[in-house]
């Protein structure tokens, strides 16, 4: 029996708000995020005209935020997909094909596995020099270690199950067994991990952005607005309050989303963890 | 099982090196060098000023020549000198390293005491609303961005109520200890919740609990000899794997925080192209990982026999 | 004979529950077993006769509940027993033996150890002096150097090594009454013979009556005094062991018996393949009105689709729930 749970639900709602906050951003902002700052209405508490106040610049905080929502979509969409388009690939080799090929990508793995995230990323970014497409390209490039294991335990335990050997001796080729018979029937703990890892990487975006190498102002996103903020703590302690708040309630989202999805599709729990 | 032991030791000897290698190779091709860092924006500097600086710094000589001397150097424990302020590397980063170790064990030691009962509550009370409410904790500390709460704490705690300094160091006591630990060890404590979590479910549904029960025993002799054991060996890697990666993941709140660790030393030398820096502060954080994680696997040769004995 | 017997169950029924709704998994059971009888259970999986097993030793899962009947062992109730008072029949008095026998011990404990736990339980031993007592446990199971077995983990040992420790486990403070809940299923076929043999001449020594649980009615049938058939939460037949094999009474059984297939045997006429009951066993959500077997029976009367029939007697102790005995 498939089930909703309480996660799936709630998951859906953020994840759905987030969304739509980013598609129809022009019409929900109030003012510009970036053009419209006025140095007179300068880091002002939230008012009625200001409806979460306004930064260093004068800008209105909303706006920023509500376009913010943009960035770190894109962001963490192309990042995961990378990701995951990554580690499902050598994964469902590496588990397929074993041998040599097997223990190169076990020994990447474990190589990506043993820099933190960010130190990766942070390492990368300073050899593709600052800008957004350093940023989509070093974290497409540090996450997929854990996809990459779960792909490779689904194929190892699927592996063995007569409909592959049927197919296998029936002379269909590898790529064919990959692709049509083994992938869809690991789609699900896939969906889950990707899900969770949009979380992720809008958290990674956001904490490079934080450090200075991310997103650079004046775009609007969250991580760096908080940067500034902390610059302001103690005068202005509301500039920190509402993006980081943002972060949270979408990381939050993608994460209750995908435990949703895994109640949904697995909910005995049979799918193997790593 | 000493040959086991050996082989893992082997095993991760060989990933430091090839890491090693990488970043050796991987910094020597970025863009911009030391020399234009400290320029600035300068755009026309005397190229015999940038000669002299390549010349003190050692790195007017070929690529692979550079290797060789680094390797030689590192085998007799001498990782350079740094570019930034010419003192080597390994003095620089013993006492950061000391800082942030004391951060890592601060912030595991709050994930485990906090983590793990929450955890194993949530188990037992499956399907109740204890469970409920401590896995809406557990996945709500793995959605708050860490420098959030950070900043948040900092203001609440430090700035409005003066109870704990802002940040720094300080004199390396529990006080100044307090913050970061707390916003570092968030996360991991959440994930050790529900791992906690899934690995008690998952014991007690095995068929030896069952065994045990029908042997008369009291539940809390179930749980703490049979049930315990069992979990915490699918728990321990998890432990082994946010501990180990907290001395490079800890870049975020040493920066935050002001903490003198190697996390805040790498950020700088790197937008400072401080090379010998950046190359010794990797080198720590992955061999660090990797004697965490050697040493969690020894520790299941002692636990579970089924690996002793094969 | 009118001895007390060690248990006895009147009409005990098992509810469970799913998605907030109560379904019967077991229905109006009822048998007696006597001191040091041998008793077997037969089915097939899913019928209840685990269900009815861990009733009595108070080990159901949460969403499973005593609905109604009542369990005397030793002439005391036990179905409304609190948790400390089953905890101390559990293991001394009343003991249960499992199908898996991999599963069923603790991977990280030595085989001594596990052993030797019941001794400290029970007996109020020291570990040292219960490791003693698990060396002879072991050799009274047949167990080789048993003096170096019980350093060993279960996952050195093969199946049937482990089911011997099972029951060193479960026979080692003299239970009154031991539960084997399809204890040779799991394992080789040469093997399960032995470990039937084993428990067979463990218990009669002791004086230990034995619930033995299986689908296999040959099995059961040879070994036990008497025997009763369940068939979706309910028993329909129960007779002597070496009745009812020669002369099934309901339909069930004589399909069971029917369906044997026999070395060696000349093809019956018009016989093609081997026999089998039509249709499958209803789940616990399609129980109908009257008799639960009728929509597979090949006797079956207008009368068995409306009412459930009740227990009718068939010779000396022994009855049979259908229409066609009254």
């Amino acid at each position: 029996m498939k089930k909703v749970s309480l996660n799936l639900i709630v998951g859906s709602i953020l994840f759905i708000i987030v969304v739509v906050t980013a598609i129809f951003a022009p019409l929900i902002a109030t003012h510009d995020p970036i053009l419209d700052a006025n140095l007179m209405y300068a880091e002002e508490p939230p008012s009625k005209a200001f409806l979460l106040g306004t930064d260093e610049q004068g800008r209105d905080i909303f706006s920023r935020i509500v376009y913010g929502a943009r960035i770190s979509l894109m962001i963490g969409l192309v990042v995961q997909m990378m990701n995951t388009v990554i580690g499902v690939s050598l994964g469902l080799s590496a588990g397929y094909m074993g041998g040599w090929w097997d223990e190169i990508v076990m020994g990447m793995t474990g190589l990506i596995l043993s820099i933190p995230t960010v130190v990766f990323a942070l390492a990368l970014m300073s050899v593709l020099g600052p800008g957004i497409g350093s940023l989509l390209i070093a974290l497409g490039m540090t996450d997929w270690a854990y996809s990459c294991r779960i792909s490779r335990a689904q194929v190892l335990s699927l592996k063995s199950q007569n409909y592959i050997q049927a197919s296998y001796t029936l002379g269909f080729g590898n790529l064919h067994i990959m692709f049509k018979e083994l992938l869809p029937n690991m789609i699900g703990p896939i969906i889950v991990i990707a899900t969770m890892g949009i979380g992720s990487a809008i958290m990674a975006e956001a904490a490079l952005s934080f450090l200075g190498l991310g997103v650079v102002p004046p775009a609007p996103s969250w991580g760096a607005m908080l940067a500034k903020a902390r610059e302001q703590l103690l005068f202005s302690p509301w500039l920190s309050v509402f993006p980081g708040l943002a972060i949270f309630i979408t990381v939050l989202g993608f994460n209750l989303l995908g435990d949703g999805l895994r109640d949904f599709l697995d909910p005995h729990g049979k799918a193997k963890k790593i | 099982m000493v040959a086991l032991i050996f082989k893992r030791i082997l095993q991760s000897a060989l990933t430091v090196m090839i890491v090693v290698t990488l970043v050796f190779f991987l910094f020597s091709v970025i863009p911009g060098t030391f020399a234009s860092s400290l320029m600035g924006d300068k755009r026309s500097f005397d190229p015999r000023v940038v000669e002299r600086i390549k010349k003190e710094l050692g790195i007017d000589k070929p690529l692979h020549q550079r290797f060789v001397t680094y390797l030689a150097g590192l085998s007799r424990g001498d990782l350079g000198k740094s570019f930034s302020n010419r003192r080597p590397v390994v003095d620089l980063l013993s006492s950061r390293v000391v800082a942030s170790f004391k951060l890592a064990c601060a912030a595991i030691t709050f994930a485990i005491v906090v983590g793990l009962p929450l955890g194993f509550i949530a188990a037992i009370r499956a399907g109740s609303l204890v469970d409920t409410v401590t896995m809406m904790v557990a996945v709500s500390g793995l959605s708050v961005p860490g420098f959030w709460f950070g900043l948040i704490a900092m203001y609440l705690f430090s700035l409005k109520l003066g109870l704990l300094p802002t940040f720094g160091y300080g004199s390396g006591g529990i006080r100044n200890l307090i913050l970061p630990a707390l916003t570092l060890g968030i996360a991991p404590m959440a994930l050790l919740a529900r791992t906690t979590r899934a690995a008690v479910l998952d014991t007690l549904n095995s068929d030896f609990i069952r065994t045990a029960r029908s042997k008369g025993m009291s539940e809390t002799r179930v749980v703490f000899k049979h049930l315990g054991r069992n979990a915490f060996v699918i728990i321990l890697t998890t432990i082994g794997l946010q501990f180990g990666s907290m001395l490079g993941g800890s870049v975020v709140v040493e920066k935050l925080f002001a903490w003198p660790g190697v996390g805040s030393m790498l950020i700088d030398s790197v937008s400072l192209r401080d090379i010998p820096s950046v190359q010794g502060c990797i080198l720590v954080i992955v061999l660090f990982f990797l004697i965490i994680n050697t040493l969690v696997d020894i520790a299941y040769l002692a636990i579970d026999p089924r690996i002793r004995y094969q | 004979m009118t001895l007390k017997p060690v248990l006895d169950i009147k009409d005990l029924s098992i509810s469970i529950e799913i998605d907030a709704k109560y379904y019967t998994a077991v229905e109006g059971v009822s048998l007696s077993i006597g001191k040091g009888e041998i008793f077997g259970l037969v089915g097939e999986s899913g019928c209840g006769k685990s269900l009815t097993a861990l009733s009595i030793a108070g080990l159901l899962s949460a969403q499973l509940q005593i609905s109604n009947g009542t369990i005397a062992f030793e002439g005391q109730q036990i179905e409304k027993l609190k948790t400390r008072g089953m905890r101390r029949l559990r293991g001394d008095r009343i003991s249960m033996i499992f199908q898996e026998p991999m599963t069923a011990l603790n991977p990280l404990m030595t085989v001594g150890d596990q052993i030797g736990e019941m001794f400290v339980l029970h007996r109020g031993m020291s570990m040292k002096d219960a490791r003693k007592k698990a060396i002879e446990a072991l050799d009274q199971v047949q167990v080789p150097s048993p003096g170096r077995r019980i350093h060993n983990y279960p996952h050195q040992l093969s199946g049937g090594m482990r089911q011997r420790i099972m029951i060193a486990i479960a026979l080692s403070c003299n239970p009154a009454l031991l539960i084997a809940d399809e204890p040779t299923t799991a394992l080789d076929v040469t093997i399960q013979a032995e470990i039937v043999e084993l428990i067979l001449e463990l218990c009669k020594a002791r004086g230990t009556a034995v619930l033995m649980i299986s689908h296999d009615l040959g099995l059961v049938a040879r070994m036990c005094r008497r025997v009763a058939v369940m068939y979706a939460g309910q028993i329909v037949e129960e007779q002597f062991g070496s009745d009812i094999f020669t002369g099934p009474c309901h339909p069930y059984t004589k399909g069971l018996v029917g369906s044997l297939p026999r070395l060696g045997g000349r093809l019956e006429k018009g016989q093609v393949r081997l026999n089998e009951i039509s249709g499958t066993v209803p789940s616990i959500f399609e129980f109908q009105d009257g008799c639960r077997f009728h929509p597979r029976c090949p006797d079956a009367m207008d009368k068995c689709r409306h009412e459930a029939p009740m227990q009718t007697k068939i010779g000396p102790r022994g009855y049979v729930r259908c229409y066609n005995y009254g």
